[in-house]
Parts: structure tokens; C-alpha cells; sequence
């Protein structure tokens, strides 16, 4: 018990205190560590998130600058399915999106860690630069690669990189074609891709290192090889650290989706934004409807996958 | 010098030698073993690919930061130039003497607001996810599961769909109606271009990817070893003591991770500072609002006589973009400083090395 329990506390709480027994303790301690998480929860998520989801079953009107919704049900849901041309069109476009995507994020985070995490010179100098694509993905920097120069910077990574006749090659061998251009894709995005996995490097890297040194050291007195040191100290120390990068990938790629709209391509997010103010009041609840569509796709994408790859997370307690 | 001339590593293999067996040398042929050959040349193979990676992505990645700095330092006259490809021939200082002036960046009093604020946020968005996942990971209770579902449905749910909500509710702030009973008006008080309402959303564990920290955290604790808490509880520290002396330590690692990722998100934040606390003196901010309209502060500045307007056409296009190019610099810049000093501080957590039987 801490040492200000028992100064503030008088005689009689402090018994009652001691009384308990620990795991009521344990229970009333974790209700008190989460209490400002739980206000916040309350005030700034639930209830707006409540808000929402009202709006989503109203028909929505604006009457002297006032919101006011009366209650229609499911028909803003069957708007959007039915009768919203791009939204059905769009929403799976993110999903192949992401599933496209996400694992070879985690995959190529996962590797740079492991090669920024060893004993070698220049260390600090290569760490301190993995941090830029977090910076620059925030969108800081972003408008100074002005369009002109963002086309220089593809052509001349298409004149290094013509891989057409590797891909040919590749093609040619017997290997799939769908995933020969899955994977030409990202060689070509290849500054896209490492923007994208800034995050899960700096977390992989901290994942990395909360291995214990001396599961390596028994593993090399014992003669693993390095592939098996691989498979059985540092995939099941960073299991935990990998589901964390898989729900945060997939929340991101759903976030930041670049869906096809007429000739270009738009944000999803923009889109549900520019359907819910796009001035007409009722377009509002049209909006919450898609949003809400939206978010219950992304759970349910990060249900499935992270249920099935927590089966093989392991943990110490 | 001893005799027929041994390299340095064959005479330290030599000093290891114990009882006439080496693994380093082979003491026969009087040369290095063969498996130490092989082991130096797989060392080298493997740092050989390691940094051709580790180059290769770098470079990647430092190249859009390197011709932000060369359009900031190039000289007016060079701007537009093709032939430049990495160097600029004339190098000068007025883009970033132009964008530290007043009517642009303010560069040093925005720094002095920003810094601050970013520290506080940080500061309180590690302390209430640390608390929340220390909870979540052990102090388990009764629908501490379901509450953790609420967790994945904060990083999940676009902050756009609450916007407005969120923004109704600092617009009128007030807790079941204790705040509109004090002063008496009945309703709230009005917190929005108040940083205080940043620093509740952070507080509360509700900041900008707050439920990204929490998760992170709670994992980092699970992959504790609950032995250690264990034996602190048995020798009769309670739960703060237990969190503060022992957990927090041991998982320094994913505490600075978060800390570094948090300070990060929250300095070039422009989402919530827009929604809540629109100030100009907010870098990112003031740098999102200039890259948009930078005609307009051209205008400005034309009204406040800037000196460096006379030296240089404004209206050219190609300008212009330098101007945005050195703002954005020197944006980065502080956060790059910071995580060139915070990095080393990344060092192999020790947490698990006392335990033999874990």
C-alpha cells in the first residue's frame, strides 16, 4: 500500500482498505489508473460518436441555423448503398487497397528495424534518418514537392528502375502475374511505400529492443542458426509489437485510401467530407451513414485479421 | 613485436587460447582457423548488405528533405534552374532570413509557443496512456475487455465523423452542468483558441493517436514479466509505487518510442489546432495556412515595409515556392534536432536480464 494512504487516510478507511482482498484491490486500482481516460472516453468520444450514429438514422434539417433530425430509420443506410453511385465502388477499392498494402508494410517494417536495430557504425546517423518519413508522411513538407518536380522524381526512378524486361522475365518464369505487378508496384512507389512505414519501424525498433540480450546469447551458446534465432526469439518477442502495426496499418490505409473518382483519383475520407457539407442539410445524415459504414467496415477488417494472427502472439503473462 | 609478424587479431586470438585449443587460430598451420575466416567473411557479407539497404532507403528518404534545402538556399537569381541537380552554385541566406521575419513565420516567437505547448501535450498524452494501458495489461477488472474494444474504436473511427460534436463540446464546455452552475449563466464556458482544450483532449487520452499509444503501451507492459511486479507487491509496494519505480523503468524503451512519435504528431499537427486552437503562432499551423495563401502574406508584408521585399520580385512564382520551401525547413528542423539527441538514448532494454527462469 502507498506510503500517502496511509498518512491522508484515516483509521477507518484505511481497514476497510485493508480488508479487501487483492484482486478488488487490483479491480478498484485499474478503475482509478483508467478514471481520466474513461471522462475523455465519455466526453469526447462516445458522446459525439452517439451524435453520430443519431444523425445517421435522422433526416437531418437545418431550420434557423439549427440542426434538427427526425427519425427515418435505416433509409440514409439504403441511400448510400443504393443509390449513392461511387460510395459501394469505393469502399472496396480501399479494402483491396489495404489488403494490398498492409502486409508488405509490416513486412518492410519489420526489416529495416531488424537491420537499423545491430551493432554498427553509423548507427545514430541511420536511425535519426528513418525518422523522416513519419515527418514527411504528416504532410509538413509535402507542398514543396511541387507537381513538376514530383513527375522529375518518378521519371528518372523509371529510368534507374526499367524493369520491364525483369518483369517480362519474372512473368515469363511462371510466377503469377497479378503478384509480379503487385510487387513491380512497389518498387516503383518505392518512396511511397517507406513513407508509409515510418511508424511501424520506430515501434518495431522499440519492440526490437525490449528483447532481452540473453535469449540471443543462450540461443548462439545453444547453435541456432540465424534463421532459427529469427523464428524463435525475436517473431514471437515482436508478435505483440506486430499486431499493434497491423490495426494501426489498417486504420491508416483506410484513413488515408486514394480512391478512383471521375478521371483522378480523391481521399475517401475527403469524399465522405465533401458529401456531408456539400450544403444540403439532408446530405448531412447521408454523410454519418457513410462514416459509420466506414469505420464498421474497418473494425470488422481488423476483427478478422488481427483475431486470426493474435492466436500466434505471445505474451509473459 | 612478437614473432613472425602476427596481425593483431591472431595475437589476441592467441592471448585467448586456453590449454593449447583455439577456436580463433590454427595453431598447426600457425594461421587464423577456418572457421574464423568464414565467420569474418559472413560478418562482411552481412554489413556489406546492411548498408547497401540502409544507404539505398536513405537515401530515399533524405531526398525530398535535400531539395527542400536546396530551393531554401538557393540564390533568387539561380531559382527555375534545371541544370541544378543537387548543389545550387550560388548559395544565400534571404529565404530563411525571409521566412524567420515577422510578417511571415515570426520564426523565434512561434518557436517559443510551439515548443511549449507540443512538450505539455506530449507530456500529458504519454502520462494518461501509460496509466490507461497499465490498467488495460494488468490491473484487470470487470469489462476492462470491452472498454479495451473502445480503445481500437478511437484509432479506428476518422476524426472526422466527431468533428463537429467535438467541436460543440469545447465550444460550450461544461461537465453534468457543474460548470454553468458556478458561474451562474448555465451553460459552458467557450474553450475553443484556448490551448487548454487541447491539453483536456490530451489529458483524457482522447489527443491525436492517443489510442495508438495506449495499445502500444499495453503491449510493452504485457511483454513484461509479471514476476518482477509480483515480488514488489509481495514486499508490500503498492500499485503506484509498483507502476512508477518498476514498470515505468522497465518499458523506457516504448515510453520514449511513444514520447518521440507523440511529440512528433503533435508539433505538426494542424488537424486539432485548426479545429480547436487556431493560433498563427502554432508553426504548423501558420506553415499550412502560408503554403496556401502565401499571395496574401506577401501582401502583408508589403504593408509592414519588410526590408526583403525590395531585394527580391515577389510575384515570381518560382520564388514564392522557395519562400514556402524555407518555411517548411525551418519547421523540420527543430523536430530533427530533438530526435537526433533523443536516438541515442534507444539503447537494449535491460528489463528481463536479471530472470533466469522467465
Amino acid at each position: 500500500m502507498s506510503k500517502e494512504k496511509k498518512k491522508s487516510g484515516n483509521a477507518s478507511a484505511l481497514s476497510w482498505y485493508k480488508k479487501m482482498d487483492f484482486s478488488k484491490k487490483t479491480a478498484m486500482w485499474g478503475v482509478i489508473f483508467l478514471l481520466p481516460w474513461l471522462f475523455g472516453l465519455i466526453f469526447f468520444f462516445l458522446r459525439p460518436m452517439v451524435n453520430t450514429l443519431w444523425y445517421s438514422l435522422c433526416s437531418m434539417q437545418l431550420t434557423n441555423g439549427k440542426f434538427s433530425g427526425s427519425f427515418i430509420g435505416a433509409e440514409n443506410y439504403k441511400w448510400v448503398l443504393g443509390v449513392d453511385t461511387n460510395f459501394n465502388r469505393m469502399f472496396v477499392e480501399a479494402f483491396t487497397n489495404m489488403v494490398k498494402e498492409v502486409p508488405f508494410q509490416i513486412f518492410l517494417g519489420l526489416f529495416i528495424a531488424i537491420l537499423l536495430n545491430g551493432e554498427y557504425k553509423g548507427r545514430g546517423f541511420f536511425r535519426a534518418i528513418f525518422v523522416i518519413p513519419i515527418i514527411l508522411a504528416t504532410g509538413v513538407a509535402s507542398p514543396t514537392l511541387s507537381s513538376a518536380e514530383a513527375q522529375f522524381t518518378t521519371e528518372t526512378a523509371e529510368a534507374v528502375m526499367n524493369m520491364e524486361w525483369l518483369e517480362q522475365l519474372v512473368i515469363n518464369s511462371g510466377i503469377p502475374q497479378q503478384l509480379t505487378t503487385l510487387l513491380v508496384g512497389y518498387v516503383e512507389n518505392i518512396f511511397d511505400v517507406v513513407t508509409k512505414c515510418g511508424v511501424q519501424v520506430l515501434l518495431f525498433l522499440a519492440g526490437l529492443q525490449a528483447i532481452s540480450p540473453s535469449l540471443y546469447e543462450v540461443a548462439k551458446m545453444e547453435g541456432c542458426t540465424q534463421f532459427e534465432t529469427f523464428c524463435k526469439i525475436t517473431l514471437p518477442m515482436v508478435s505483440p509489437t506486430i499486431l499493434v502495426c497491423l490495426v494501426y496499418s489498417i486504420a491508416e490505409s483506410f484513413a488515408n485510401a486514394q480512391v478512383a473518382y471521375g478521371d483522378s483519383t480523391i481521399a475517401f475520407s475527403s469524399y465522405i467530407r465533401s458529401i456531408t457539407f456539400n450544403g444540403n442539410a439532408a446530405y448531412y445524415g447521408y454523410g454519418a451513414a457513410m462514416s459509420f459504414i466506414y469505420f464498421a467496415g474497418t473494425l470488422a477488417a481488423i476483427g478478422i485479421i488481427c483475431g486470426i494472427v493474435s492466436k500466434g502472439v505471445f505474451y509473459y503473462d | 613485436m612478437t614473432k613472425k609478424g602476427m596481425t593483431r587479431q591472431e595475437r589476441r586470438a592467441k592471448a585467448e587460447t586456453t590449454a593449447g585449443i583455439s577456436f580463433w587460430v590454427d595453431l598447426k598451420k600457425g594461421r587464423l582457423s577456418k572457421y574464423y575466416i568464414q565467420k569474418i567473411i559472413r560478418n562482411f557479407i552481412m554489413s556489406l548488405f546492411r548498408y547497401v539497404i540502409l544507404i539505398c532507403l536513405g537515401f530515399i528518404v533524405i531526398k525530398p528533405l535535400w531539395s527542400l534545402l536546396k530551393s531554401a538556399i538557393t540564390a533568387p537569381a539561380m531559382l527555375g534552374d534545371k541544370s541544378v541537380m543537387w548543389i545550387p552554385q550560388h548559395i544565400s541566406r534571404i529565404f530563411i532570413d525571409m521566412s524567420m521575419s515577422q510578417s511571415l513565420m515570426n520564426y523565434w516567437k512561434s518557436l517559443a509557443y510551439t515548443l511549449p505547448v507540443t512538450v505539455a501535450l506530449t507530456a500529458l498524452q504519454v502520462i494518461s496512456a501509460g496509466l490507461a494501458a497499465y490498467a488495460f495489461a494488468r490491473l484487470k477488472f470487470k469489462g476492462s475487455g470491452i472498454l479495451f474494444f473502445f480503445v481500437i474504436l478511437t484509432i479506428v473511427v476518422p476524426s472526422d465523423a466527431i468533428m463537429l460534436a467535438q467541436y460543440a463540446a469545447f465550444r460550450n464546455f461544461d461537465i453534468f452542468g457543474i460548470i454553468g452552475l458556478i458561474n451562474g449563466t448555465g451553460s459552458g464556458i467557450n474553450l475553443i483558441g484556448k490551448p487548454v482544450s487541447l491539453y483536456i483532449l490530451a489529458g483524457t487520452g482522447m489527443g491525436l493517436k492517443s489510442g495508438l499509444y495506449i495499445y502500444f503501451l499495453r503491449q510493452a507492459v504485457r511483454g513484461l514479466p509479471i514476476s518482477v511486479e509480483e515480488a514488489a507487491f509481495v514486499d508490500g509496494a503498492g500499485f503506484l509505487r509498483t507502476f512508477f519505480t518498476i514498470v515505468i523503468p522497465s518499458m523506457s524503451g516504448s515510453i520514449l518510442t511513444v514520447s518521440v512519435l507523440s511529440f512528433l504528431w503533435n508539433y505538426t499537427d494542424t488537424y486539432y489546432t485548426s479545429l480547436l486552437n487556431p493560433n498563427t503562432s502554432h508553426l504548423a499551423y501558420n506553415l499550412s495556412s502560408l503554403s496556401g495563401n502565401i499571395r496574401w502574406y506577401i501582401t502583408t508584408a508589403a504593408q509592414t515595409n519588410e526590408t526583403w521585399l525590395t531585394t527580391i520580385d515577389a510575384t515570381n512564382p518560382f520564388v514564392q515556392q522557395a519562400m514556402i520551401s524555407a518555411c517548411s525547413l525551418l519547421t523540420v528542423l527543430p523536430l530533427l534536432i530533438m530526435y537526433a539527441f533523443v536516438q541515442k538514448r534507444f539503447v537494449q532494454g535491460a528489463a528481463r536480464s536479471g530472470l533466469g527462469g522467465d
